[in-house]
């Protein structure tokens, strides 16, 4: 796999999201940064004290923090681009709106993530995958504020300006409950999650750090290389049905 | 088992599920990068 064979030195690219994000190097980088987070977490972090023998209880962490913090900024993403695509200077550019899009389907994938390894945790920690915590509750329920919206632009599919204005305002009223489902909920109510257990310092070693750190740069990259492919394709239809 | 074994076998199934995505985009970057070049080829003539 050559710098040149996959792809993103070309025209296309360089009007993509992140400017500097071009050429392979970062796309392998992610590749093997990932590959030390999987070996990482089993066999570099200690594990995190009050977790089981070993800690071995809170390695999900590694796979399901990096997932839900990124499920609430794509959602930030998509509200940038709702707002440029609604308020921009080039307000109404379909790109924008597409986007937007993009990074919401990203959420939701990121939310499915998050998720399926908060239930994986749930199971080996407290002896059941779903207990309907407010953590879980909330997390389900952003699952379907992101589920809504791609519903919305679903039935939508044949009327392209609609679409475009009607989503991003759904993306801008969704907000205030879906940071409010993320952030807010889990600290007024009583829950299990064990935020608070975990970012105590002293109850992770600095290994634990490293690689949950790593963690989360590996999954933003495969964030942006996930936006690029999403973004390219739409470049393509658009230039092919135009 | 040895906690070591089951800790190996554990991390094969993230490892094999990520080598397999991984794949997978290289295989649809590559496919983009190819059609995007035929485009480009199109556009110049």
């Amino acid at each position: 796999m050559s710098t040149s064979q996959t792809g993103a030195g070309t025209a296309v690219d360089r009007r993509g999201p992140v400017p500097p994000m071009v050429g392979a190097w970062w796309k392998i980088g992610a590749g093997l940064l990932m590959i030390f987070v999987i070996y990482g977490a089993f066999f570099i972090a200690k594990g995190a004290a009050g977790f089981g023998e070993n800690g071995d209880k809170a390695r999900a962490v590694f796979f399901h923090v990096p997932s839900a913090i990124l499920a609430s900024v794509c959602y930030f993403v998509g509200i940038y681009f709702a707002l440029i695509y609604l308020f921009g200077k080039k307000s109404g550019n379909l790109e924008d709106d597409a986007k937007s899009a993009i990074s919401m389907e990203l959420g939701f994938l990121f939310c499915l993530l998050a998720t399926v390894t908060g239930s994986i945790f749930a199971g080996i920690q407290w002896g059941v995958f779903w207990n309907w915590d407010p953590r879980e509750t909330s997390i389900v329920i952003t699952l379907l504020l992101y589920a809504s919206y791609l519903i919305l632009r679903g039935a939508l599919n044949g009327q392209p300006a609609k679409r475009a204005n009607l989503s991003a305002v759904y993306a801008l009223v969704a907000l205030v409950p879906e940071q409010f489902l993320i952030w807010a909920v889990p600290r007024i109510m009583d829950t299990n999650h064990p935020t608070s257990v975990l970012q105590n310092p002293s109850n992770t070693s600095i290994d634990y750090k490293i690689v949950l750190y790593t963690s989360f740069l590996a999954f933003t990259l495969l964030f942006i290389w996930l936006f690029q492919l999403k973004l390219r394709t739409y470049r393509l239809q658009t230039k092919q049905e135009g | 088992m040895s906690h070591r074994t089951v800790m190996v076998l554990i991390m094969s199934v993230p490892l094999i599920t990520w080598l397999g995505v991984f794949a997978y985009l290289v295989y649809i970057d590559r496919s983009l990068r190819r059609l995007e070049h035929k485009e480009k080829v199109q556009d110049d003539l």
